[in-house]
């Protein structure tokens, strides 16, 4: 079964500021966007439950002109308070990586 | 075609290039050359402590050999976030390295410094006035947070670095300012388009983060009303219209909308066109001023002082009940603790956090993978209010992880392995992020003092 690392041009994480953790999926081909986006397995549901956080809270934007898939949501801790574990929030994409097509 | 020709050296100064591309970017005749020098992404520490995350001799090499190409082409120089976090001391200590640059390399400067600090009096004010507003979930500002601030700065747009422009200044050095507004400053102040000023800014802030392969280097970006180039002079690079546009987003919650002092890029309908394999261009962005200028805030509280300890577990009986035994240790510590401070240390004075690298240290709660792995690397890390506590306390800590028993325990000569001596590492203050709002000044200079300084060699 692929998984969407499978499938990925970039992958990554990152934080938006000290408050915000942001996910930039771009997809290889085309074909591939489409599947996903229109299969709908990333979803603002599916994000809640990986990241455990609230739904609303999720914001999730197709972006079509470079097929990609971008979602944001809010730190669970701000950037280097005492119970972060990733300052840069660069090592959080991997649940959305290894997502299943 | 009226156009201005924009290099960028690097992500952040200090970071270091290739002087071979800055070269080539010359020839290109840029009208000037800028680079943004700080960021929270390090964490709180750095606005905390005042001191820069880039070393002061890195910084050195690149700004030298920015001011020695810009000063032979007559062309100015723009720096913002000085010293990573762009508070005073930031600013401060690049006057040291500016004058020790004039001196050596003999450039007489007109250099601008721009403070970006502000005060809590000013945001009590402001709070009192209704202009403070809160960014995402975050509870509204108020002056008891204000009272528990130890430092804060407001990121500056455009405006002040274009009123030191006017002024003819060889170098701009900035305090705390948007990535985007160090490079959209020159443009805007020469009356290009604020649309595809922005843009282009935000795609070259990182320096050459776009180009392929990924590494610290100059890119060039040509800006024109309607329309925008960016490229790479090194021949060894590529630049895939795809990484630009992809920047767009980088660092940003959404693809489409970036929020800056004074407006909203929105580059919902912009069009990324490969020109050659090393230039891109960018046509059909826009900027929406907003109706009240914003500006937003960052801010760190003090909350202790750190000390570390790295312990290796190994022991398979002891790692099988590894939640337990740091459980156990964790209700122990207050009693060694207590022996030796009494009353004056209660469990609320210190946080004992570990991290266990290995089983979930990186994502915590989070993680989906569920093994078992047969070694730990055990972070311990005590923050207390004060360094003579915080490594005191660190002192019982560790001695409780090596010596105290488990079910089972076999190796009783001790349950961790220390790469150190010394064992226990004390880092200093601790501080957290505390702002995540924005204020409205009266205008945007209100918060951003600007100091002419003539440097001249001779003084030095």
């Amino acid at each position: 079964m692929p998984k969407l690392k499978d499938v990925a041009y970039l992958l990554r994480s990152k934080n938006a500021g000290p408050f915000f953790l942001t996910f930039d999926i771009i997809f290889e081909k085309e074909e591939d966007y489409y599947k996903v986006t229109q299969s709908k397995l990333l979803s603002k549901d599916w994000i809640a439950n990986a990241y455990k956080c609230d739904k609303d809270q999720v914001q999730l934007f197709e972006y079509e002109t470079i097929f990609s898939i971008k979602v944001s949501i809010p730190r669970k801790y701000a950037s280097g308070d005492i119970n972060d574990t990733d300052i840069f929030g660069a090592q959080q994409h991997v649940p959305i990586m290894m997502l299943e097509l | 075609m009226r156009e201005v020709r924009a290099c960028s050296t690097s992500g952040i100064l200090g970071y270091g290039f290739p002087e071979e591309s800055l070269k080539r970017c010359m020839e290109e005749k840029p009208h000037f050359i800028a680079c943004d020098a700080g960021s929270t992404d390090p964490g709180p520490y750095f606005l905390g402590s005042g001191k820069s995350f880039v070393s002061k001799d890195a910084v050195k090499r690149d700004l030298r050999l920015i001011l020695s190409y810009a000063k032979k082409a007559e062309i100015p120089v723009i720096i913002g976030s000085a010293g990573g976090s762009g508070c005073n001391k930031g600013v401060d200590d690049f006057k040291k390295i500016v004058e020790e640059i004039s001196h050596e390399n003999q450039h007489h400067l007109k250099v601008a410094y721009i403070r970006s600090e502000v005060d809590k009096q000013y945001l009590s004010q402001k709070i009192d006035q209704g202009r403070v507003q809160s960014l995402g979930t975050t509870p509204p500002l108020s002056h008891n947070t204000i009272q528990h601030l130890h430092r804060s700065v407001a990121m500056m747009g455009p405006e002040p670095f274009i009123e030191a422009l006017k002024e003819d200044v060889d170098l701009i050095i900035a305090g705390r300012a948007t990535d985007a507004s160090v490079f959209t400053s020159f443009p805007i102040f020469k009356g290009m388009n604020p649309a595809t000023a922005w843009h282009a800014a935000k795609i070259i802030e990182c320096g050459a983060a776009t180009a392929v392969p990924k590494s610290h280097d100059c890119i060039m970006a040509t800006i024109r009303d309607e329309e925008f180039f960016i490229e790479t002079l090194n021949p060894e690079k590529t630049l895939p219209w795809k990484n630009v546009a992809a920047h767009t987003m980088y660092e940003n919650v959404s693809p489409f909308h970036l929020q800056e002092p004074g407006g909203v890029l929105d580059t919902t309908a912009s069009v990324y066109e490969q020109v050659n394999e090393r230039t891109v261009r960018v046509t059909g962005s826009s900027f929406i001023k907003d109706p009240n200028y914003k500006v937003k805030l960052e801010g760190v509280e003090k909350v202790g002082y750190r000390t570390i300890c790295i312990a290796g577990i190994r022991d398979p009986i002891l790692l099988s009940q590894l939640d337990d035994y740091l459980t156990f240790i964790r209700e122990k510590l207050h009693e060694k603790v207590s022996a030796v401070y009494g009353m004056e240390v209660s469990p609320d004075d210190y946080t004992v956090t570990f991290r266990k690298y290995g089983i979930n240290g990186v994502m915590g709660s989070l993680e989906p993978e569920q093994g078992s792995p047969h070694e730990v690397g055990l972070l311990l890390d005590v923050i207390a209010l004060d360094p003579d506590k915080s490594e005191t306390i660190m002192a019982a800590l560790r001695t409780l992880v090596l010596h105290s028993h488990f079910k089972g325990r076999l190796c009783i000569s001790g349950n961790a392995a220390f790469p150190f001596s010394p064992p226990d590492i004390p880092m200093g203050e601790v501080y957290q992020f505390i702002l995540n709002h924005t204020v409205e000044p009266d205008s945007p200079y209100e918060l951003f003092p600007i100091e002419y300084v003539e440097v001249n060699p001779c003084q030095n």
